[in-house]
Protein backbone atom coordinates (compact mmCIF):
# COMPACT_ATOMS: atom_id res chain seq x y z
CA UNK A 1 0.00 0.00 0.00
CA UNK A 2 1.42 3.82 -0.42
CA UNK A 3 -0.83 6.03 0.97
CA UNK A 4 -0.43 9.85 0.28
CA UNK A 5 1.51 12.21 2.60
CA UNK A 6 -0.59 15.83 2.51
CA UNK A 7 0.92 18.75 4.28
CA UNK A 8 -0.93 21.41 5.68
CA UNK A 9 0.85 24.70 5.95
CA UNK A 10 -0.01 28.30 5.97
CA UNK A 11 3.24 30.46 6.67
CA UNK A 12 1.03 32.57 9.26
CA UNK A 13 0.29 31.31 12.62
CA UNK A 14 -2.95 30.85 14.47
CA UNK A 15 -4.60 30.75 10.86
CA UNK A 16 -6.01 27.29 12.17
CA UNK A 17 -3.62 24.27 10.60
CA UNK A 18 -3.46 22.34 13.64
CA UNK A 19 -7.55 22.38 14.11
CA UNK A 20 -7.51 21.83 9.95
CA UNK A 21 -5.02 18.94 10.44
CA UNK A 22 -6.96 17.38 12.94
CA UNK A 23 -10.51 17.69 11.37
CA UNK A 24 -9.62 16.55 7.99
CA UNK A 25 -7.58 13.68 9.59
CA UNK A 26 -11.09 12.57 11.37
CA UNK A 27 -13.41 13.05 8.67
CA UNK A 28 -11.11 11.12 5.97
CA UNK A 29 -11.26 8.54 9.02
CA UNK A 30 -14.71 8.58 9.26
CA UNK A 31 -15.19 7.97 5.30
CA UNK A 32 -13.40 4.62 6.15
CA UNK A 33 -9.72 5.43 5.10
CA UNK A 34 -6.84 4.63 6.91
CA UNK A 35 -5.31 8.10 8.39
CA UNK A 36 -1.57 9.20 10.49
CA UNK A 37 -1.86 12.18 11.31
CA UNK A 38 1.76 13.59 12.14
CA UNK A 39 2.59 16.70 14.79
CA UNK A 40 6.04 18.46 12.73
CA UNK A 41 5.33 21.13 15.31
CA UNK A 42 8.59 20.06 17.16
CA UNK A 43 8.35 22.03 20.40
CA UNK A 44 5.11 23.19 20.53
CA UNK A 45 3.24 20.68 20.06
CA UNK A 46 -0.61 20.98 20.34
CA UNK A 47 -2.05 18.02 18.00
CA UNK A 48 -2.22 15.66 20.67
CA UNK A 49 -4.68 18.19 22.84
CA UNK A 50 -6.75 18.91 20.34
CA UNK A 51 -7.63 15.22 19.72
CA UNK A 52 -7.62 14.77 23.68
CA UNK A 53 -4.82 11.94 23.02
CA UNK A 54 -2.49 14.20 24.92
CA UNK A 55 -2.59 11.81 28.23
CA UNK A 56 -1.41 8.31 26.02
CA UNK A 57 1.60 9.99 24.67
CA UNK A 58 4.67 7.91 25.14
CA UNK A 59 6.88 8.19 22.34
CA UNK A 60 7.39 10.65 19.90
CA UNK A 61 8.20 11.50 16.73
CA UNK A 62 12.20 12.62 17.12
CA UNK A 63 12.32 8.81 19.38
CA UNK A 64 11.15 7.31 15.88
CA UNK A 65 13.89 9.44 13.75
CA UNK A 66 16.68 8.90 16.60
CA UNK A 67 15.91 5.63 16.53
CA UNK A 68 14.63 5.17 20.58
CA UNK A 69 11.68 3.20 19.43
CA UNK A 70 9.71 1.85 16.78
CA UNK A 71 7.10 3.65 14.66
CA UNK A 72 4.55 1.53 15.61
CA UNK A 73 5.41 2.40 19.14
CA UNK A 74 5.37 6.09 19.22
CA UNK A 75 1.69 6.19 16.74
CA UNK A 76 -1.03 6.79 19.02
CA UNK A 77 -4.17 5.16 18.40
CA UNK A 78 -7.48 7.71 17.99
CA UNK A 79 -9.57 7.09 21.05
CA UNK A 80 -12.82 7.14 18.56
CA UNK A 81 -11.65 5.59 15.40
CA UNK A 82 -9.55 2.80 15.25
CA UNK A 83 -7.93 3.72 11.93
CA UNK A 84 -7.09 7.10 13.23
CA UNK A 85 -3.39 7.19 14.44
CA UNK A 86 -1.07 10.28 16.07
CA UNK A 87 2.53 10.98 15.44
CA UNK A 88 3.18 13.28 18.62
CA UNK A 89 5.85 15.70 18.24
CA UNK A 90 8.55 15.99 20.45
CA UNK A 91 7.78 19.09 23.47
CA UNK A 92 11.23 19.21 25.17
CA UNK A 93 13.12 19.71 21.77
CA UNK A 94 13.13 21.90 19.24
CA UNK A 95 12.96 22.10 15.29
CA UNK A 96 17.17 21.68 14.83
CA UNK A 97 16.13 17.59 16.07
CA UNK A 98 15.13 16.52 12.43
CA UNK A 99 16.23 16.93 9.44
CA UNK A 100 14.70 16.99 5.50
CA UNK A 101 16.59 13.28 4.66
CA UNK A 102 14.95 12.05 7.77
CA UNK A 103 11.48 12.89 7.48
CA UNK A 104 11.51 11.52 3.84
CA UNK A 105 12.53 8.19 5.54
CA UNK A 106 9.89 8.41 7.73
CA UNK A 107 7.15 9.78 5.32
CA UNK A 108 7.90 6.46 2.98
CA UNK A 109 7.55 4.21 6.18
CA UNK A 110 4.34 6.19 7.08
CA UNK A 111 2.85 6.04 3.58
CA UNK A 112 3.28 2.17 3.80
CA UNK A 113 1.09 2.16 6.34
CA UNK A 114 -2.07 4.43 5.73
CA UNK A 115 -3.79 5.89 3.12
CA UNK A 116 -3.52 9.38 3.81
CA UNK A 117 -0.71 10.88 6.03
CA UNK A 118 -1.58 14.28 7.11
CA UNK A 119 1.11 16.37 8.11
CA UNK A 120 0.89 19.50 10.56
CA UNK A 121 3.48 21.69 9.65
CA UNK A 122 4.48 24.59 11.99
CA UNK A 123 4.28 28.35 11.26
CA UNK A 124 7.08 30.25 9.47
CA UNK A 125 8.89 28.83 6.44
CA UNK A 126 12.61 28.27 8.11
CA UNK A 127 13.52 24.39 9.37
CA UNK A 128 10.48 23.45 10.57
CA UNK A 129 8.49 24.18 7.46
CA UNK A 130 11.21 22.77 5.23
CA UNK A 131 11.13 19.57 7.10
CA UNK A 132 7.24 19.16 6.91
CA UNK A 133 6.96 19.46 3.64
CA UNK A 134 9.80 17.09 2.67
CA UNK A 135 8.30 14.36 2.28
CA UNK A 136 5.16 15.30 0.92
CA UNK A 137 2.99 14.45 -2.47
CA UNK A 138 0.61 17.11 -1.91
CA UNK A 139 0.04 20.15 -0.01
CA UNK A 140 -3.17 21.95 1.89
CA UNK A 141 -2.52 25.68 2.22
CA UNK A 142 -4.82 27.40 5.10
CA UNK A 143 -5.64 30.95 4.91
CA UNK A 144 -7.60 33.41 6.22
CA UNK A 145 -9.66 36.36 4.37
CA UNK A 146 -7.17 38.89 5.80
CA UNK A 147 -4.60 40.77 4.35
CA UNK A 148 -1.81 39.53 6.25
CA UNK A 149 -2.82 35.65 6.11
CA UNK A 150 -3.10 35.90 2.38
CA UNK A 151 0.30 37.28 2.45
CA UNK A 152 2.34 34.66 3.62
CA UNK A 153 -0.20 32.34 2.11
CA UNK A 154 1.11 33.66 -1.00
CA UNK A 155 4.64 33.40 0.08
CA UNK A 156 3.62 29.32 0.91
CA UNK A 157 2.61 28.76 -2.11
CA UNK A 158 5.65 30.59 -4.12
CA UNK A 159 8.27 27.68 -1.68
CA UNK A 160 5.45 24.77 -3.06
CA UNK A 161 5.47 26.13 -6.67
CA UNK A 162 9.14 25.53 -6.08
CA UNK A 163 8.77 21.77 -5.21
CA UNK A 164 7.09 21.09 -8.11
CA UNK A 165 8.80 17.30 -8.83
CA UNK A 166 7.67 16.27 -5.16
CA UNK A 167 4.49 18.12 -4.26
CA UNK A 168 2.09 17.24 -7.12
CA UNK A 169 -0.90 19.95 -5.98
CA UNK A 170 -1.80 22.16 -3.56
CA UNK A 171 -4.99 23.55 -2.95
CA UNK A 172 -6.36 26.24 -0.25
CA UNK A 173 -8.55 26.03 2.25
CA UNK A 174 -10.39 29.23 3.21
CA UNK A 175 -11.15 29.34 7.38
CA UNK A 176 -13.48 31.49 9.72
CA UNK A 177 -14.71 33.52 7.38
CA UNK A 178 -17.92 35.50 8.35
CA UNK A 179 -20.75 35.16 5.67
CA UNK A 180 -22.23 38.56 7.06
CA UNK A 181 -18.90 40.50 7.36
CA UNK A 182 -18.55 39.32 3.71
CA UNK A 183 -21.76 40.43 2.98
CA UNK A 184 -21.24 43.98 4.22
CA UNK A 185 -17.76 44.02 2.67
CA UNK A 186 -16.15 44.09 6.21
CA UNK A 187 -14.38 41.09 5.38
CA UNK A 188 -12.61 39.98 2.12
CA UNK A 189 -14.63 37.34 0.33
CA UNK A 190 -13.97 33.61 -1.48
CA UNK A 191 -13.50 35.19 -4.78
CA UNK A 192 -11.15 38.08 -3.52
CA UNK A 193 -9.00 35.87 -1.46
CA UNK A 194 -8.71 33.17 -4.84
CA UNK A 195 -8.33 36.38 -7.45
CA UNK A 196 -4.83 36.98 -5.03
CA UNK A 197 -3.84 34.04 -4.95
CA UNK A 198 -5.56 31.99 -8.07
CA UNK A 199 -5.25 28.68 -6.88
CA UNK A 200 -7.20 25.44 -6.67
CA UNK A 201 -9.42 25.86 -3.81
CA UNK A 202 -10.38 22.91 -1.95
CA UNK A 203 -12.42 24.23 1.08
CA UNK A 204 -14.05 26.77 2.76
CA UNK A 205 -14.84 26.75 6.60
CA UNK A 206 -16.95 29.33 8.24
CA UNK A 207 -15.97 30.57 11.51
CA UNK A 208 -17.70 28.81 14.12
CA UNK A 209 -17.62 28.87 18.46
CA UNK A 210 -18.43 25.09 18.17
CA UNK A 211 -14.41 24.77 17.32
CA UNK A 212 -13.28 26.90 20.32
CA UNK A 213 -15.63 24.15 22.17
CA UNK A 214 -14.58 21.29 20.82
CA UNK A 215 -10.63 21.92 20.64
CA UNK A 216 -10.59 22.02 24.82
CA UNK A 217 -12.89 18.89 24.94
CA UNK A 218 -9.89 17.20 22.52
CA UNK A 219 -12.97 16.14 19.89
CA UNK A 220 -12.58 17.86 16.67
CA UNK A 221 -15.72 18.90 15.41
CA UNK A 222 -15.55 16.64 12.15
CA UNK A 223 -16.98 14.05 14.51
CA UNK A 224 -19.67 15.93 15.44
CA UNK A 225 -23.14 16.18 13.59
CA UNK A 226 -24.89 19.47 12.59
CA UNK A 227 -22.04 22.00 13.46
CA UNK A 228 -21.29 23.89 10.31
CA UNK A 229 -17.60 24.15 10.58
CA UNK A 230 -17.29 19.93 10.83
CA UNK A 231 -19.79 19.48 7.74
CA UNK A 232 -17.03 21.87 5.50
CA UNK A 233 -14.35 19.78 7.11
CA UNK A 234 -16.43 16.70 6.19
CA UNK A 235 -16.62 18.12 2.60
CA UNK A 236 -13.04 18.39 2.88
CA UNK A 237 -12.10 15.34 3.27
CA UNK A 238 -14.67 13.72 0.84
CA UNK A 239 -13.39 16.27 -2.16
CA UNK A 240 -9.48 15.23 -0.93
CA UNK A 241 -10.76 12.00 -1.84
CA UNK A 242 -11.28 12.42 -5.15
CA UNK A 243 -15.39 13.40 -4.95
CA UNK A 244 -16.94 16.13 -6.42
CA UNK A 245 -18.92 18.04 -3.49
CA UNK A 246 -20.24 21.09 -4.23
CA UNK A 247 -19.25 24.43 -1.89
CA UNK A 248 -21.42 25.28 1.28
CA UNK A 249 -23.91 27.99 0.17
CA UNK A 250 -22.62 30.92 2.76
CA UNK A 251 -25.86 32.49 2.55
CA UNK A 252 -27.59 30.01 4.44
CA UNK A 253 -24.90 30.74 7.05
CA UNK A 254 -26.49 34.07 7.87
CA UNK A 255 -27.03 34.40 11.31
CA UNK A 256 -29.65 36.16 11.16
CA UNK A 257 -33.60 35.42 13.94
CA UNK A 258 -34.60 34.19 10.86
CA UNK A 259 -32.57 31.80 9.48
CA UNK A 260 -31.92 30.64 12.66
CA UNK A 261 -35.55 29.68 12.58
CA UNK A 262 -35.09 28.31 9.26
CA UNK A 263 -32.52 26.04 10.86
CA UNK A 264 -34.22 24.43 13.48
CA UNK A 265 -36.61 22.94 10.95
CA UNK A 266 -33.75 21.88 8.57
CA UNK A 267 -30.28 21.64 10.52
CA UNK A 268 -28.63 19.95 7.51
CA UNK A 269 -28.66 22.98 5.19
CA UNK A 270 -24.73 23.68 5.71
CA UNK B 1 29.10 -3.37 49.31
CA UNK B 2 30.01 0.15 48.56
CA UNK B 3 33.06 0.66 46.16
CA UNK B 4 34.28 4.49 46.39
CA UNK B 5 32.98 6.45 48.83
CA UNK B 6 33.84 10.34 50.46
CA UNK B 7 33.91 9.82 53.98
CA UNK B 8 34.35 12.98 56.34
CA UNK B 9 36.93 13.64 58.29
CA UNK B 10 37.74 16.06 61.64
CA UNK B 11 38.77 19.17 61.03
CA UNK B 12 37.02 19.62 57.70
CA UNK B 13 38.71 16.96 55.85
CA UNK B 14 37.71 13.92 53.91
CA UNK B 15 38.78 10.54 52.46
CA UNK B 16 38.51 9.32 49.03
CA UNK B 17 38.21 5.58 50.16
CA UNK B 18 38.40 3.23 47.42
CA UNK B 19 39.22 0.16 49.37
CA UNK B 20 36.13 -1.18 48.43
CA UNK B 21 37.46 -2.52 45.18
CA UNK B 22 38.92 -5.75 44.28
CA UNK B 23 41.11 -4.59 41.35
CA UNK B 24 42.76 -1.45 39.59
CA UNK B 25 40.09 -1.18 36.52
CA UNK B 26 37.45 -1.18 38.72
CA UNK B 27 39.23 1.51 41.13
CA UNK B 28 39.96 3.63 38.12
CA UNK B 29 36.76 3.14 36.60
CA UNK B 30 35.23 4.38 40.35
CA UNK B 31 37.26 6.96 41.03
CA UNK B 32 36.99 8.99 38.07
CA UNK B 33 33.05 8.62 37.71
CA UNK B 34 32.84 9.84 41.55
CA UNK B 35 34.78 12.69 41.23
CA UNK B 36 33.28 13.54 38.21
CA UNK B 37 30.31 14.25 39.66
CA UNK B 38 31.34 15.39 43.52
CA UNK B 39 34.03 17.34 43.02
CA UNK B 40 32.40 19.91 44.29
CA UNK B 41 32.75 18.75 47.52
CA UNK B 42 36.47 18.06 47.72
CA UNK B 43 36.81 21.61 46.94
CA UNK B 44 39.02 23.71 49.84
CA UNK B 45 38.91 20.45 51.76
CA UNK B 46 42.45 18.60 52.77
CA UNK B 47 41.98 15.04 51.40
CA UNK B 48 43.01 11.72 52.32
CA UNK B 49 43.25 8.16 50.20
CA UNK B 50 42.67 4.88 51.30
CA UNK B 51 44.41 2.45 49.01
CA UNK B 52 43.13 -0.49 51.23
CA UNK B 53 44.90 -4.10 50.57
CA UNK B 54 45.04 -3.09 46.47
CA UNK B 55 47.98 -4.15 45.38
CA UNK B 56 48.90 -1.57 42.88
CA UNK B 57 52.35 -1.78 40.15
CA UNK B 58 54.19 1.50 39.64
CA UNK B 59 52.15 2.76 36.08
CA UNK B 60 48.61 2.07 38.07
CA UNK B 61 49.45 4.02 40.92
CA UNK B 62 50.63 6.93 38.71
CA UNK B 63 47.15 6.85 37.14
CA UNK B 64 45.19 6.68 40.44
CA UNK B 65 47.07 9.91 41.66
CA UNK B 66 46.60 11.53 38.18
CA UNK B 67 42.70 10.68 38.20
CA UNK B 68 42.77 12.60 41.61
CA UNK B 69 44.71 15.36 40.65
CA UNK B 70 42.73 16.04 37.17
CA UNK B 71 39.67 16.62 39.81
CA UNK B 72 41.92 19.58 41.63
CA UNK B 73 42.57 17.69 44.75
CA UNK B 74 46.05 17.12 46.24
CA UNK B 75 46.28 14.02 48.57
CA UNK B 76 47.80 14.91 51.89
CA UNK B 77 48.42 11.40 53.19
CA UNK B 78 47.49 8.06 51.68
CA UNK B 79 46.71 4.94 53.55
CA UNK B 80 47.61 1.51 52.38
CA UNK B 81 47.76 -1.98 53.35
CA UNK B 82 50.21 -3.57 51.06
CA UNK B 83 53.82 -3.25 51.11
CA UNK B 84 54.74 -3.60 47.53
CA UNK B 85 52.01 -0.88 47.04
CA UNK B 86 53.42 1.20 49.97
CA UNK B 87 57.08 1.17 48.04
CA UNK B 88 56.16 2.32 45.30
CA UNK B 89 54.38 5.48 47.04
CA UNK B 90 56.99 6.32 49.06
CA UNK B 91 59.51 6.35 45.91
CA UNK B 92 57.17 8.58 44.16
CA UNK B 93 57.76 10.90 47.69
CA UNK B 94 53.85 10.68 48.64
CA UNK B 95 53.79 10.57 52.49
CA UNK B 96 51.99 7.52 54.04
CA UNK B 97 49.57 7.61 56.70
CA UNK B 98 49.93 5.84 59.94
CA UNK B 99 46.61 4.70 62.10
CA UNK B 100 43.32 3.47 61.04
CA UNK B 101 41.65 5.46 57.92
CA UNK B 102 38.05 6.37 59.01
CA UNK B 103 35.59 3.84 58.20
CA UNK B 104 32.55 3.97 56.21
CA UNK B 105 29.55 2.79 58.38
CA UNK B 106 27.33 0.34 56.68
CA UNK B 107 23.86 2.01 55.83
CA UNK B 108 22.07 -0.31 58.34
CA UNK B 109 24.05 0.88 61.26
CA UNK B 110 24.27 4.22 60.33
CA UNK B 111 20.46 4.20 60.48
CA UNK B 112 20.65 2.77 64.02
CA UNK B 113 22.80 5.31 65.22
CA UNK B 114 21.30 7.85 63.77
CA UNK B 115 23.62 10.27 65.30
CA UNK B 116 26.55 9.08 64.04
CA UNK B 117 24.95 9.60 60.02
CA UNK B 118 26.62 13.50 59.71
CA UNK B 119 29.71 11.40 59.62
CA UNK B 120 28.95 9.22 56.48
CA UNK B 121 28.91 10.58 53.12
CA UNK B 122 28.05 8.56 50.60
CA UNK B 123 28.66 10.17 47.04
CA UNK B 124 28.39 7.26 44.76
CA UNK B 125 27.77 3.68 45.29
CA UNK B 126 27.83 2.61 41.63
CA UNK B 127 26.70 -1.18 40.70
CA UNK B 128 25.37 -1.69 43.77
CA UNK B 129 23.88 -4.79 44.55
CA UNK B 130 21.82 -3.81 47.90
CA UNK B 131 18.61 -3.69 46.48
CA UNK B 132 16.91 -1.68 49.08
CA UNK B 133 19.82 1.01 49.55
CA UNK B 134 19.39 1.79 46.09
CA UNK B 135 16.89 4.78 46.85
CA UNK B 136 18.61 5.61 49.86
CA UNK B 137 22.37 6.42 48.29
CA UNK B 138 21.57 8.31 45.63
CA UNK B 139 22.31 11.89 45.46
CA UNK B 140 19.83 15.19 45.16
CA UNK B 141 18.78 18.14 42.68
CA UNK B 142 16.94 20.28 43.97
CA UNK B 143 15.60 23.08 42.07
CA UNK B 144 13.91 26.21 43.30
CA UNK B 145 12.29 27.15 40.22
CA UNK B 146 8.37 26.59 38.21
CA UNK B 147 9.34 24.25 34.78
CA UNK B 148 7.33 25.11 31.61
CA UNK B 149 5.89 23.64 28.63
CA UNK B 150 9.36 21.95 26.39
CA UNK B 151 11.54 22.40 29.76
CA UNK B 152 12.98 18.97 31.33
CA UNK B 153 15.07 17.98 33.74
CA UNK B 154 17.05 14.74 34.50
CA UNK B 155 18.92 13.10 37.08
CA UNK B 156 21.03 10.48 38.42
CA UNK B 157 19.22 10.49 41.52
CA UNK B 158 16.18 12.13 43.82
CA UNK B 159 14.66 15.23 42.30
CA UNK B 160 13.18 17.95 44.38
CA UNK B 161 11.46 20.82 42.83
CA UNK B 162 10.26 23.94 44.75
CA UNK B 163 7.66 25.32 42.37
CA UNK B 164 5.13 23.89 39.38
CA UNK B 165 5.68 21.51 36.90
CA UNK B 166 3.49 22.61 33.72
CA UNK B 167 1.92 20.32 31.17
CA UNK B 168 4.36 19.83 28.66
CA UNK B 169 7.49 19.42 31.38
CA UNK B 170 8.80 16.81 31.59
CA UNK B 171 10.64 15.55 35.16
CA UNK B 172 12.90 12.16 34.84
CA UNK B 173 15.16 10.70 37.85
CA UNK B 174 16.54 7.48 38.78
CA UNK B 175 15.32 8.02 42.13
CA UNK B 176 12.22 10.08 43.75
CA UNK B 177 10.53 12.83 42.59
CA UNK B 178 9.02 15.42 44.81
CA UNK B 179 7.36 18.51 43.39
CA UNK B 180 6.37 21.31 45.86
CA UNK B 181 4.16 22.79 44.07
CA UNK B 182 1.58 21.62 41.48
CA UNK B 183 2.31 18.81 39.10
CA UNK B 184 1.16 19.03 35.79
CA UNK B 185 3.09 17.70 33.39
CA UNK B 186 5.04 14.31 32.88
CA UNK B 187 7.37 12.72 35.96
CA UNK B 188 8.99 9.72 35.74
CA UNK B 189 10.71 8.06 38.87
CA UNK B 190 13.03 5.22 38.60
CA UNK B 191 14.12 5.39 35.57
CA UNK B 192 16.21 2.45 35.73
CA UNK B 193 13.34 0.01 36.79
CA UNK B 194 13.49 0.82 40.35
CA UNK B 195 9.86 0.14 41.63
CA UNK B 196 10.58 1.67 44.83
CA UNK B 197 10.40 5.44 43.67
CA UNK B 198 7.96 7.68 44.54
CA UNK B 199 6.26 10.47 43.11
CA UNK B 200 4.52 13.42 45.56
CA UNK B 201 3.51 16.58 44.69
CA UNK B 202 1.70 18.99 46.86
CA UNK B 203 -0.92 18.91 43.49
CA UNK B 204 -1.06 15.76 41.54
CA UNK B 205 -2.75 16.47 38.53
CA UNK B 206 -0.01 14.96 36.07
CA UNK B 207 -0.96 14.07 32.25
CA UNK B 208 1.00 10.97 32.47
CA UNK B 209 2.86 9.40 35.40
CA UNK B 210 5.74 6.99 35.02
CA UNK B 211 7.55 5.03 37.66
CA UNK B 212 9.90 2.11 36.52
CA UNK B 213 8.22 0.41 33.75
CA UNK B 214 5.00 1.25 34.31
CA UNK B 215 2.86 4.26 32.96
CA UNK B 216 -0.32 5.75 34.13
CA UNK B 217 -2.18 8.18 32.32
CA UNK B 218 -5.02 10.75 33.58
CA UNK B 219 -8.46 10.23 32.60
CA UNK B 220 -9.38 11.68 29.66
CA UNK B 221 -12.43 13.31 31.47
CA UNK B 222 -10.85 15.36 34.63
CA UNK B 223 -14.39 16.48 34.96
CA UNK B 224 -14.73 14.61 38.80
CA UNK B 225 -10.86 15.88 39.31
CA UNK B 226 -11.05 17.22 43.06
CA UNK B 227 -8.79 20.18 43.08
CA UNK B 228 -8.27 20.32 46.58
CA UNK B 229 -7.18 16.47 46.58
CA UNK B 230 -4.13 17.91 48.86
CA UNK B 231 -0.20 16.30 48.48
CA UNK B 232 -0.46 12.99 47.11
CA UNK B 233 2.05 10.13 46.82
CA UNK B 234 2.36 7.95 43.61
CA UNK B 235 3.98 4.40 43.89
CA UNK B 236 3.68 0.85 42.57
CA UNK B 237 1.48 -1.44 44.24
CA UNK B 238 1.30 -4.82 42.18
CA UNK B 239 2.98 -3.98 39.18
CA UNK B 240 0.35 -0.64 38.60
CA UNK B 241 0.95 2.69 40.00
CA UNK B 242 -1.36 3.78 42.60
CA UNK B 243 -1.99 7.38 44.51
CA UNK B 244 -2.42 7.28 47.68
CA UNK B 245 -2.78 10.81 50.16
CA UNK B 246 0.06 12.02 51.63
CA UNK B 247 -1.91 13.51 54.65
CA UNK B 248 -1.60 11.80 58.11
CA UNK B 249 -4.77 10.03 59.10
Amino acid sequence: MSGRVIVVTSGKGGVGKTTASANIGVALASLGASVGLVDMDIGLRNLDILMGLENRVVYNLVDVVEEKCKLRQALVKDKRLPNLSLLPAAQTRDKSAVNVEQMEKLCKELKELFDFVIVDSPAGIEGGFQNAVAGADEAIVITTPEMSAVRDADRVIGLLEARKEDIGQYRLVINRIRPAMVKSNDMMSVEDVLEILSVKLLGVVPEDDEIIISTNKGEPIAGTENARAGQAYRNIARRIRGEEVPFIDLDSLNTTWLSKIVKIFNPVRV
Amino acid sequence: MTKIAIISQPEQSLLIDISGCSTYTEASHHLSSTLESSNQFCENKHVDLNLGDLVLDNNEVAQILSIISEAGIEPRQVFVQKNETKDILQKLGIAIASGEPAKLLSLETSAAESKNTKDVLVIADKNSDDAPNLLANQPVLYLRQTLRSGQAVSHGGHLVIIGDVNPGAEIMAKGDIIVWGALRGMAHAGVDGNIDAHISALKLAPIQLRIAHAIARAPDRSAGFSANAGPETARIVDGKIRIVSSAPE
